[in-house]
């Protein structure tokens, strides 16, 4: 490893310690909490970045389709407006959701935290099986987004029902993560805040997918053309995530249980 | 001088905060931009127009952070405005800033400078040591938590120089810690794109700690907000809340689009491997 990314990794983990050190060492709740925090909301952008690039390459893809289909028939829905339902199908799938895992926290009360430990748990089986150390029928019934497009089950022609599509194939990705974020939220008595950070993270996930396609849709449709060539990394880096957040959950439980 | 009675921040109708200075600053920056958009265009170079975009956004950004009402409530009432200023000029104006850059633009600038500047032995040095990931990170880093140690925070917001060193010191922070990632001219050691996500994680670690600090502390960190009006209804512990909601999610939606950025741009300049499935 680049003797760079060593220090980098370094620091961010001599950080982790320090603030873990410090909630060790005062015993005081309110260090808890903030360390748990901390570790959930460190661990969002592993969590996040490969299920951004599988958008972005999916949405290449898709793209690049869509600007052939408009140059032979100009009545063609846009390229601009399918990004923009599709987001808003995201959206609004995130949105129940949200209710959803606050409402089972809250039924759950001082006991919110068995349910993280089993996301942790399901995360690194989940993550386990994408890298491939587990039979391959374990993901059978969990495929890409290019499945769920060329299956029909999610289809360009209905950009909304496909935001849809692919809000319910993150979400069993990412659920624990925001489950978790939901009981570290509740415990300081902010189940308000828990809610808004599920909102503001499915809005993370749709900003910086949806602007580059607004923006440079040409662009997005020349990569297109070679995007199948990331996807055995972003296999690999979504499996090594989930693992990672399986194991940040760990700690996470602990603390707050 | 104390800025909160300076702009009558705590009046509930905030004012615009034009100020001499910064206007010029920004004049001076477009201007800038333009004389080398027409040279290059005059020399018969392409003229990146999303770059182009990229440095006016940059430029509204810096607008918007120091010269609207969003001023005079983060002085005085609200540190959930104050965050997003601070976000703004760290996270989206440097980074957007620098997209607008690329080598063939800014050769009238780098052909006389650079030269110079590599055959003196301190300048030399000074940019290797800009060029190294860790001081970048460092600086950016070390800069982002000083000015967020309550005592430091409250020196800023009741001096108008400490103010402006702070808002200087945090562009110049965000636009460090963004060269490495963005790169606008060829570096002494340019990162893989594989390092420059790793990098930006990192950036999200390190913040994520303040960022939980000021959701999950149950008291008011900064008292100056605690005397403050209230805005949209929100109490002070409430507001901090916010802020560091708000610092989190900015950071990330701006580390997530880079992650996008490098990792398509490098699959667009990859040679094809794989035959295209049909969709």
């Amino acid at each position: 490893m680049d003797r760079r990314v060593g220090v980098g990794a370094a620091g961010a983990l001599a950080a982790a310690f320090v603030t873990a050190g410090v909630a060790l060492a005062t015993g005081s709740s309110r260090w808890t909490m903030i360390l748990a925090g901390a570790l959930l909301l460190g661990s969002g952008f592993a969590v996040m970045a490969p299920c951004q690039l599988q958008m972005s390459a999916m949405l290449t893809h898709v793209v690049r389709n869509m600007a052939a289909r408009n140059a032979a028939a100009p009545g063609a829905p846009s390229v601009v407006r399918a990004a923009w339902l599709f987001s808003l199908g995201y959206l609004v799938f995130y949105i129940p959701i949200a209710l959803l895992l606050g409402g089972l926290a809250l039924l759950l009360g001082p006991y919110a935290w068995m349910l993280s430990l089993a996301g942790g748990v399901m995360a690194v089986v989940l993550g386990l099986a994408a890298l491939g150390a587990l039979p391959r029928s374990w993901l059978t019934r969990c495929r890409g987004p290019l499945y769920l497009l060329r299956s029909g089950r999610a289809s360009f022609r209905r950009p909304f029902s496909a935001g849809v599509a692919f809000g319910q194939y993150c979400a069993t990705c990412c659920g624990p993560y925001l489950y978790a974020l939901l009981v570290v939220a509740g415990a300081t008595g902010a189940f308000w805040l828990g809610a808004g950070l599920v909102a503001l993270y499915s809005l993370t996930m749709v900003v910086p997918f949806l602007l580059p396609a607004l923006l440079a849709p040409g662009r997005y449709a020349m990569v297109g053309e070679r995007v199948q060539t990331l996807a055995p990394q972003v296999n690999r880096a979504t499996g090594a995530a989930l693992i990672a957040m399986g194991v940040v959950l760990f700690p996470v439980t602990a603390l707050i249980a | 001088m104390d800025p909160v009675l300076a702009h009558g921040a705590a009046a509930p109708g905030a004012a615009w905060h034009l100020e001499a200075p910064v206007l010029m600053g920004l004049v001076c920056a477009a201007a800038g931009y333009l004389l080398l958009v027409a040279r290059l265009r005059s020399r018969g170079g392409a003229v990146k127009t999303g770059r182009a975009w990229a440095w006016a956004l940059g430029l509204v950004c810096v607008f918007v952070a120091l010269q609207t009402p969003l001023n005079a409530v983060a002085e005085g009432r609200s540190l959930a405005a104050h965050m997003l200023q601070h976000v703004l000029l760290m996270s989206v104006a440097a980074p957007l800033l620098l997209v607008g850059l690329y080598p063939r633009l800014l050769v009238p600038v780098t052909r006389p400078l650079l030269p110079a500047m590599l055959h003196r032995r301190w300048s030399n040095g000074l940019l290797r040591l800009l060029s190294e990931p860790v001081v970048t990170f460092g600086v950016w880093l070390g800069v982002l938590y000083l000015w967020h140690v309550p005592a430091v925070y409250g020196l800023a917001l009741h001096s108008e120089p400490w103010h402006i060193a702070e808002h200087l010191s945090l562009m110049v922070a965000g636009t460090l810690f963004w060269l490495p990632v963005i790169d606008p001219v060829v570096s002494f050691k340019p990162m893989p794109p594989l390092q420059r996500i790793l990098y930006l994680g990192a950036g999200q670690v390190a913040t994520a700690v303040l960022a939980a600090i000021l959701v999950w502390w149950p008291d008011v960190i900064y008292m100056h907000y605690e005397r403050g009006s209230q805005i949209l209804g929100m109490t002070p512990h409430v507001d901090q809340q916010v802020a560091g909601a708000l610092m989190m999610v900015i950071d990330m939606i701006a580390a997530l689009w880079a992650t996008t950025w490098i990792a398509l741009g490098s699959l667009g300049r990859a040679p094809s491997a794989q035959p295209q499935a049909a969709l």
